[in-house]
């Protein structure tokens, strides 16, 4: 595509990533402008125009390590990063190690209950989480005794995730040629082996893609992790984030390095797992 | 001994039909070919051999065993998939290796076998390579590779070649052909292709979908020449030849003479007389392309001359396929490359071999019994 052709459509392209990226800009500045203050300028008594451009450019005024050590120093933030990754590695673990063989059966097995039990996963699906907070509260706080631990939150995150993982998987599955396991058959393999040795081998992109979602829908909840949550060296990352940021206090400046922070894990598992993602 | 016997085998999924009463056997060291079109129940037969479905009914034996409830890997059988079904995340080596290490043969063993089997396939240039870096020719021979290192007493072969070029196929054609010869192990392949079939086997087996069948599904079982020679009936006639084989209706005038659209043809001298060629009794005729004729009648007693407006020529190069409009129905003509004169439009005159009719009950769809 020639440029000078074309400038009009390129120029409206940058400004809409520009618009897009704009608030990730803002937050990367607020976290080391070294400040709690959500401004990143301060404007003179006077401001002109272009001072008012100046204080809008998500640029701080000097640039410092400030935020990041603080929100190590002050809070113990490596501690609910710490919970996320381990609620987050357990649920992604759980959520594979059950889906896998569920959606194998799904796929290939002729069973009693097979369409409903898909046909349930999927209903399962199309309920936001809020409407089981009640009855998930009280089999997890109340039945189970596992309230306001990190084992009850992987429990329903894995439980949650579970239909989802199953559903992508058994697509999957579904894929992969019948006359490759059935050569396997003859091979004298044994079902258990077919699973482990053939398909699971061959599932590797969709176990990972399947795997990133667990991970990155874990990592990211917050809604059943401030419910069930009470005690803060409990907290997960955005359940502690959240709380900087609240009725009493607005440390801007911590809540902006906690995010950038909490971002890096998945982008980390993100570029680990590429070159398994389709 | 490792011949196959079908005995009253029957199978249907989900209730559907596919395979009803089949008696078959096959010879010890014997090709067999299992050729018919889509739905004929061929790759049902052949993966009821192989153990991957279970008959409704009826009794399956390799050798001296009843096979019909024993699980594949216990069947002593290896077998070649139309996809190849090569596992993509193994190298050629370890695809060949994979059944023998699940049956815990020592290292030094399977690296013989598979350097063995590598070494009469082509393939020891590409022993480290993945499925995916392989020709569609190679990725078949690593097929076969697979299947040959077992040693097994049964090789069966379900379309093998399908997923490959014209060239490629008659290259593999000759080669599976050879390799069958030389190992000397009962085989069963199975084909929709009936040059794959005329010219593989030692011996064919004509299946047709039950409802073409009337009921059944083998409709001829024998040497390919003897089946495209003396077809059995009515299907087996058309599937084997290509064009097929022409047919018209005649009626029997009881004098050994049939006539048809006011002519007049001798009955072959092979066919007996009696109530199958009563006067009045209506008879099927079919004759070859083959044995069609270019001109008038040559003085050669008993030719059938018929004339047409000829619709659609076909140059080939080696042979002229010509499609006539004739009074007794549309006739395809296998003619040689010089059939000079013949142009569509105008008329031509053909003369059919009547020593080489083919006779019909049009109601049973059976050949009329023979003197032989």
């Amino acid at each position: 595509m020639n440029f000078s052709k074309h400038w009009p459509i390129h120029l409206g392209l940058i400004a809409f990533i520009g618009l897009a990226m704009y608030p990730i800009l803002w937050v990367v500045a607020l976290a080391f402008s070294g400040s709690q203050d959500l401004t990143l300028a301060n404007l003179p008594a006077d401001p002109t125009q272009g001072d008012h451009l100046a204080a809008a450019l998500p640029f701080p005024e000097r640039w410092s390590l400030a935020n990041f050590s603080g929100l190590m120093r002050d809070l113990p933030f490596l501690q609910w990063m710490g919970n996320s990754l381990i609620v987050s590695g357990l649920t992604t673990l759980a959520g594979i190690v059950i889906a896998c063989p569920a959606a194998y059966a799904f796929s290939r097995f002729r069973f009693p209950g097979q369409r409903a039990g898909l046909f349930l996963f999927l209903v399962s699906q199309m309920y936001p989480v809020v409407v089981m907070l009640a009855p998930l509260y009280v089999i997890v706080s109340e039945w189970l005794r596992l309230g306001d631990s990190l084992w009850g939150l992987m429990l329903v995150y894995a439980a949650t995730a579970a239909p989802f993982c199953v559903w992508m998987l058994k697509g999957y599955f579904d894929t992969i040629p019948i006359e490759i396991e059935e050569s396997a058959i003859m091979d004298g393999v044994s079902r258990p082996r077919i699973f482990w040795e053939i398909v699971l081998p061959l599932a590797r992109p969709a176990i990972a893609v399947t795997a990133l979602f667990s991970f990155m829908t874990a990592w990211n909840e917050f809604i059943l992790a401030a419910i069930f949550l009470e005690n803060q060296d409990k907290y997960t990352a955005p359940v502690g984030l959240r709380f900087l940021v609240s009725d009493y206090t607005a440390d801007w400046g911590y809540f902006a390095a906690g995010s950038i922070l909490v971002s890096l894990p998945v982008a980390a598992l993100f570029f680990a797992l590429q070159k398994n993602l389709v | 001994m490792t011949g196959i016997s079908f005995k009253s085998v029957s199978m249907a999924y989900d209730g559907v039909r596919v395979v009803e009463g089949l008696d078959l056997e096959v010879q010890d060291r014997e090709f067999m070919v299992f050729v018919g079109p889509s739905g004929c129940g061929k790759s049902t037969a052949l993966r009821l051999i192989a153990g991957l479905e279970r008959p409704t009914s009826g009794d399956i034996h390799i050798g001296a065993r009843n096979v019909t409830q024993v699980e594949p890997k216990d069947r002593d059988v290896a077998m070649v998939f139309q996809s190849y079904a090569l596992y993509p995340h193994m190298s050629v080596a370890e695809n060949i290796a994979f059944g023998l290490k699940v049956r815990k043969m020592p290292a030094d063993e399977i690296a013989a076998r598979v350097k063995e089997a590598a070494e009469l396939l082509g393939l020891q240039k590409y022993l480290d390579r993945t499925p995916r870096q392989l020709s569609g020719g190679q990725r078949q021979r690593v097929a076969l590779g697979r299947a040959l290192v077992r040693r097994p007493s049964v090789f069966l072969f379900d379309e093998p070649l399908s997923n490959l070029d014209a060239e490629l196929r008659g290259v593999m054609r000759a080669e599976i052909a050879k390799l069958q010869r030389r190992l000397a192990t009962t085989t069963v392949y199975v084909t929709h292709d009936q040059v794959e079939a005329m010219t593989m086997g030692d011996r064919i087996a004509v299946l047709a979908p039950l409802d073409r069948g009337k009921g059944r599904n083998l409709m001829q079982v024998g040497a390919p020449l003897a089946l495209y020679d003396r077809p059995a009936n009515v299907f087996v006639a058309k599937f084997l030849g290509a064009p097929r084989m022409n047919f018209f209706s005649a009626v029997s005038n009881g004098d050994r003479t049939l006539a048809c659209a006011g002519l007049s043809l001798d009955i072959p001298t092979t066919y007996v007389g009696g109530s199958a060629l009563a006067p009045g009794k209506s008879v099927l005729v079919g004759i070859r392309p083959e044995h069609c004729t270019l001109g008038a009648f040559d003085g050669r007693p008993g030719g059938f001359v018929v004339s047409g407006l000829v619709d659609i020529l076909e140059t080939l190069g080696h042979e002229t396929i010509a499609y006539l409009s004739t009074p007794i129905g549309p006739i395809v003509a296998k003619l040689p490359a010089g059939a000079t004169g013949l142009k569509v439009g105008e008329n031509a005159t053909l003369t059919l071999d009547d020593r080489r009719f083919h006779l019909f009950d049009p109601e049973t769809e059976a050949r009329l019994a023979e003197r032989l």
